[in-house]
């Protein structure tokens, strides 16, 4: 069974299979989701839920905590779609600091 | 040669612990060869002849605890407590059986930001092969049947803390700088710098970013046929790929990076490299051609390769 997700921060629509989580599902379409190691330990997929239900698998707490997750904020890669729904990505918040020493990613 | 001998073992808190254990017994072609009552999993490879070589704790976490690297005589622990203290980082003797399987051991945490243990003895287990007329690699075993645990990346917050790090390792460990990325001003920092003990390219490697944490290690393969085959096993088990098959500029490695089911980034390091020496020059690579020395091939930055990665525990 597929799933439609809407991804609101890019405003586009694509399929998810049931048996897929969300990075594993929408990573095949170009530029719609971000970078990452869609099994929990980079963080990078941090998304909000507006909408749809969905089963999900342990999520790192160095990244999402109690109430993060209490609040429908989640990691993608540990979320598998039971409906359609609509997400938002959370883009990682990059300190003036951090800036500085992102030498690679610059 | 006294001091450091090579990586010993890594420390890994995972997610979920019987997804790692089917993970790494199955793809990776490691065996389970102890197993702690909180659940904790130690795991040899099968050209490995001491006892584990990784440790897996079931977590709330998917982060990174420390690295232990093996020195060869049990002096060289006093030896270098001294050596490390006096370079101003204070150390943590620690008896043995606090790391399991191992004697005495000393815990500090580098400039870098790491912590590391090292220890002289672990428990002799012996290769799968044995070690009289033994076969060239064993005819059991699953998956990709990686040799051994080849290198760590770590990544350090800055420029400021590579450098700190590689000092500490090149002054006080002993270790010698095979290759450095160079930037800013004139080339007068070291964005990324790879170290060794053993004749291989590196036994450790330091790259700056935002966070302290882990970015890879890596298992041994022979050459690119047996990439290619670990890379149609991943493909057969879905697991996420990073950085297809590809040439390391920097090592002249064999690489595929992957990543475990915490999201850990490993990579299949293969070939020598070159023959790493004391006396070799020091590879290095400038600002604008260090794409090149990454990924050799496409010359650009490719996959997840600066996002994603492991954080520190207990940062």
């Amino acid at each position: 069974m597929k799933y439609n997700i809407l991804v609101k921060d890019k405003a586009r629509n694509h399929t998810c299979n049931e048996n897929k989580n969300l990075m594993d599902g929408l990573s095949i379409y170009e530029n719609l989701v971000p970078k990452g190691c869609h099994n929990g330990a980079c963080g990078v997929c941090k998304i909000h839920i507006s909408n749809g239900d969905y089963s999900k698998l342990k999520m790192n707490r160095k990244h999402i905590s109690e109430e993060d997750e209490n609040n429908n904020i989640v990691l993608a890669c540990k979320v598998l779609p039971k409906t359609d729904m609509k997400i938002e990505f959370l883009p990682k918040t990059i300190s003036n600091i951090d800036k500085n020493v992102y030498i690679l990613g610059n | 040669m006294s001091g450091v001998m090579r990586l010993g073992h890594i420390d890994l808190n995972v997610l979920d612990i019987d997804k790692s254990r089917t993970y790494y017994e199955n793809i990776m072609g490691m065996n389970v060869v102890r197993e702690d009552d909180n659940g904790t999993l130690y795991l040899k490879c099968w050209d490995e002849w001491d006892k584990y070589s990784l440790i897996l704790r079931p977590s709330e976490e998917a982060t990174f605890n420390t690295a232990a690297y093996k020195v060869e005589k049990d002096s060289d622990i006093d030896d270098l407590k001294e050596k490390i203290e006096a370079y101003g980082v204070s150390t943590e003797l620690l008896e043995a059986g606090v790391l399991a399987e191992c004697g005495r051991s000393l815990k500090f945490t580098a400039p870098s930001g790491h912590i590391f243990h090292l220890y002289a003895e672990k428990t002799f287990v012996g290769k799968d092969v044995g070690d009289t007329n033994p076969r060239p690699w064993p005819f059991e075993g699953k998956g990709i049947k990686a040799h051994w645990i080849d290198h760590v990346l770590l990544m350090c917050e800055g420029p400021e803390n590579v450098m700190a790090g590689t000092k500490f390792f090149q002054e006080v460990l002993e270790f010698n700088l095979a290759e450095q990325v160079c930037v800013g001003p004139e080339g007068s920092l070291q964005a990324a710098t790879w170290l060794a003990r053993t004749s291989t390219p590196h036994d450790i490697a330091f790259v700056a970013g935002p966070k302290t944490g882990m970015h890879h290690f890596a298992f041994f393969l022979d050459g690119w046929n047996d990439i290619l085959r670990a890379a149609d096993v991943m493909a057969m088990h879905d697991v996420k790929i990073d950085v297809t098959p590809q040439r390391h500029g920097i090592t002249r490695g064999e690489t595929i990076y992957f990543f475990d089911p915490s999201g850990h980034r490993l990579e299949t390091f293969a070939g020598l490299g070159y023959l790493m020496q004391p006396d070799m020059p020091t590879v290095t690579w400038t600002e604008d051609e260090l794409w090149r020395g990454i990924f050799y091939h496409t010359g650009i930055e490719n996959g997840a390769f600066t996002t994603a990665y492991t954080l520190s525990a207990y940062k």
